[in-house]
């Protein structure tokens, strides 16, 4: 049964929803993770005992060994540094912004991954791999990555 | 049939199955791979490829679930593949990997099967609303309980099969279910058929009590071709059969007294089994049992019971757990017992049935001798057949 | 064999925020194009009418109407009007939503077979005027009880499945149909 449409109000479709929400709980590993930060203002990564490689964020297992990370995590001192930027200048919906916004991939010396955030106080121009940022941490904490303002350029002291 | 390996089951692990677990789906995956490869003597360097199951994505809600179970599953850097058939998966899971082996193509297998309902809002129960039909049926304000109360009025009324048999499987599988280590709280327990019979009504004649829960949970069990399982002390359990089937999508023009699809699934895997009488050579089954009566339904599509018998064998004690002469049904607890994260559900039944024939189940371990016993799973709009037989 | 792992969060943990947790509200609209057999199907409920297509290959006539026999894999156009009325093949009474909240008043969904398709052939819908009771209703529906279609006025008709509102109970006999198929 194929047709050809030759108007497109010919062409049937029906609206619909899928009304469903989602409520995630955050994991062995996560709860972990967020209460640092919103109760230390602190970043912490967990050691793997067999590889050795700390977890960012810190995870329950490390998934190359299979092995159970170790209880000893460790809270990330000192700055980060920038290991990929982009600049955006459309929204998710595909409006202009009416000012570019820098997203990151920030990690840390020793560290196995990294974590995505905003970068800010800082002009697209003058970002580039490699360079040390620090965390701005929020006025209202609830256990979330939002926890963190943004990154901004790493103050010396 | 020319298969290049013959596929033995070398161990299994389960999590507990939990209303909502704080664990993460990654790490509920991780908790079931490291129990299962324990239970086999194995570590993941001995594995070479991994294969998960879960059932829609809605319910975790991560919408690339087999890429994201992955590592929680071991299969970092590893061939890896996720398969799919509703609630039919938990034991599709086992055929997966079944041919992973069976092909020749690699010598171990670790299968995973994971679900978590919880984060689902505002009820786990409304995520499945989108399996229905968008034109002749969601537009009804369709739910999930019609189409099981919907299947089970057909089947009541088309033998005359009355409440307090289904009140009975219940109470049966609860019972058995205060003996399996996963049980989920408040699922399990000792039930009367008045409790049941007295419980609420949902959609009539579905009854709270004989429906299985909601649940988080994970299960995993490590497969092996014969020459890497012979290397190993213990004797292996092999799989002798497999087979699945999907019937039409257009469930309402089928007569649902009847799952054809499952016997369809069935006579493929007691042909590959060489299987002629199926309750001479089945000894112990784990049919899926998400509601009361589909336990009854199922154990007529698997050929273990003649058309509308099912029922008199259940009051005769034929698929209790201790009978000697009949064929125990759902030894574990089941759905109904345990709890039933959907995809985990149907690997809980499979490695019951390893357990079981390994000597294993311990206070679960049924009185008769069982050689060779039957994991069956069920999916999708009244669709999905898969079928696994174990055997020593 | 390790003991099985698994941490119980209860509701009390989560209400509390004892336990972290994170939303995502994402809206999933679609607009789902029906197809020619279906946009079909659906143009005729506008009309007052249940369309359904005759397969000459295994000879059944079907509904709903599809553009291809799943059956025999070949296509379909020998549109055929079916009847409005049809035969009761199951029914539930449900005092659940959707999202698992509790409904004061049962809403009765059921199977019915329509009449001039094949039989078995059924589609989901919902009965009315039954009762409002559990008693009242399983006292009064029979497996193989006529119905009839009780349709939304014309006016009030979108070509969707909910043009019919429901269908009733035909007063009258029950027909002792053999309810197992072959």
């Amino acid at each position: 049964m194929l047709a050809k449409i030759r108007q497109t109000r010919d062409a049937r479709q029906v609206s619909g929803d899928v009304p469903i929400y989602h409520r995630y709980t955050l994991g062995v590993a996560g709860e972990r993770f967020f209460k640092a930060m919103r109760d230390q203002q602190q970043l912490l990564a967990s050691p793997c005992p067999k590889c050795h490689d700390r977890l960012l964020p810190p995870k329950m297992y490390c998934e190359r060994c299979f092995e159970e990370t170790s209880d000893d995590w460790v809270p990330l001192s000192g700055p980060g540094y920038i290991r990929s930027f982009t600049v955006l200048h459309r929204s998710l919906d595909e409006e202009p912004l009416s000012a570019p916004e820098i997203v990151a991939l920030v990690s840390w010396e020793g560290v196995r991954g990294g974590l995505v955030h905003r970068l800010r106080e800082i002009t697209p121009d003058a970002v580039s791999i490699g360079l040390p940022v620090e965390p701005v941490w929020a006025e209202q904490r609830v256990g979330a990555m939002s926890d963190i303002s943004h990154f901004r350029p790493a103050r010396p002291g | 049939m020319g298969y290049k390996n013959k596929v033995a089951v070398l161990g299994a692990g389960l999590t507990k199955f939990m209303r909502r677990a704080l664990e993460t789906p990654k790490e509920l995956c991780f908790e079931a791979a490291k129990v299962a490869l324990e239970d086999a003597g194995l570590t993941i360097d001995d594995i070479d490829c991994v294969v998960s199951v879960s059932a829609p994505d809605a319910f975790d809600g991560v919408h690339r679930k087999g890429e994201y179970l992955a590592d929680g599953a071991g299969a970092w850097g590893k061939p890896y593949m996720r398969t799919y058939v509703g609630g039919g998966s938990g034991v599709f899971s086992l055929i997966t990997g079944w041919y992973h082996i069976a092909s020749g193509h690699f010598d171990t297998c670790l299968v995973v099967a994971e679900e978590k309902m919880s984060p689902a809002m505002p009820h786990p129960q409304g995520a499945f609303n989108a399996i229905y039909d968008q034109f002749t049926e969601r537009p009804l304000g369709v739910n999930l309980l019609w189409i099981f109360a919907l299947e089970m009025n057909r089947y009541m009324q088309s033998y005359g099969i009355p409440m307090e048999t289904f009140a009975r499987v219940a109470q049966k599988n609860k019972r058995n279910g205060l003996d399996h280590p996963s049980a989920q709280p408040g699922i399990a327990g000792d039930f009367s058929i008045e409790d049941i019979m007295a419980s609420e009504v949902m959609a009539w004649p579905v009854q709270r009590l004989m429906v299985s829960p909601v649940s988080d949970g994970a299960g995993a069990i490590v497969l092996a071709s014969d020459h890497f399982a012979r290397r190993l002390s213990r004797p292996p359990i092999w799989i002798e059969g497999v087979g699945w089937n999907l019937d039409t999508s257009y469930w309402t023009n089928r007569d649902l007294y009847y799952p054809r699809y499952v016997e369809k699934a069935a006579r493929m895997a007691y042909e590959m089994a060489g299987i002629a009488d199926p309750r001479r050579d089945i000894h112990v089954v784990e049919p899926y049992d998400p509601f009361a009566y589909k336990e009854l339904h199922h154990l007529e599509g698997l050929l273990l019971a003649d058309k509308g018998q099912a029922p008199r064998l259940l009051e005769q004690g034929f698929w209790d757990r201790d009978t000697q002469s009949g064929i125990p049904a759902t030894p574990s607890g089941g759905l109904l017992g345990v709890g039933n994260p959907i995809a985990a559900a149907g690997m809980m039944k499979l490695a019951e049935i390893y357990w079981q024939l390994q000597g294993q189940a311990g206070p679960r371990q049924v009185r008769r001798e069982i050689r060779r016993g039957l994991a069956q799973a069920w999916g999708d709009l009244m669709q999905v057949g898969t079928v696994v037989i174990m055997g020593k | 064999m390790k003991p099985f792992s698994g941490t119980s969060l209860t509701d009390h943990a989560v209400s509390t925020g004892e336990a972290l947790v994170s939303f995502w509200h994402v809206k999933a609209h679609y607009h789902w194009d029906t197809g020619m057999a279906i946009g079909t199907y659906l143009a005729g409920l506008k009309q007052g009418k249940i369309l359904g297509i005759h397969c000459s290959g295994c000879r059944r006539t079907l509904v709903p109407p599809r553009a291809f026999c799943e059956l025999c894999f070949r296509p379909l156009d020998d549109w055929v009007g079916l009847e409005d009325t049809g035969k009761i093949n199951t029914y539930s009474i449900s005092y659940v939503n959707w999202d698992a909240t509790r409904r004061q008043t049962p809403e009765v969904p059921a199977v019915i077979e329509i009449d001039g398709a094949s039989p078995g052939m059924g589609i989901l819908h919902l009965l009315g005027e039954v009762g409002d009771t559990l008693e009242e209703i399983t006292g009064r529906l029979k497996l193989g009880m006529p119905v009839q279609a009780v349709w939304k006025p014309a006016e009030e008709r979108e070509g969707a499945i909910t043009d019919i509102r429901y269908f009733r109970p035909i007063v009258g006999e029950v027909s002792n149909l053999p309810l197992l198929s072959p």
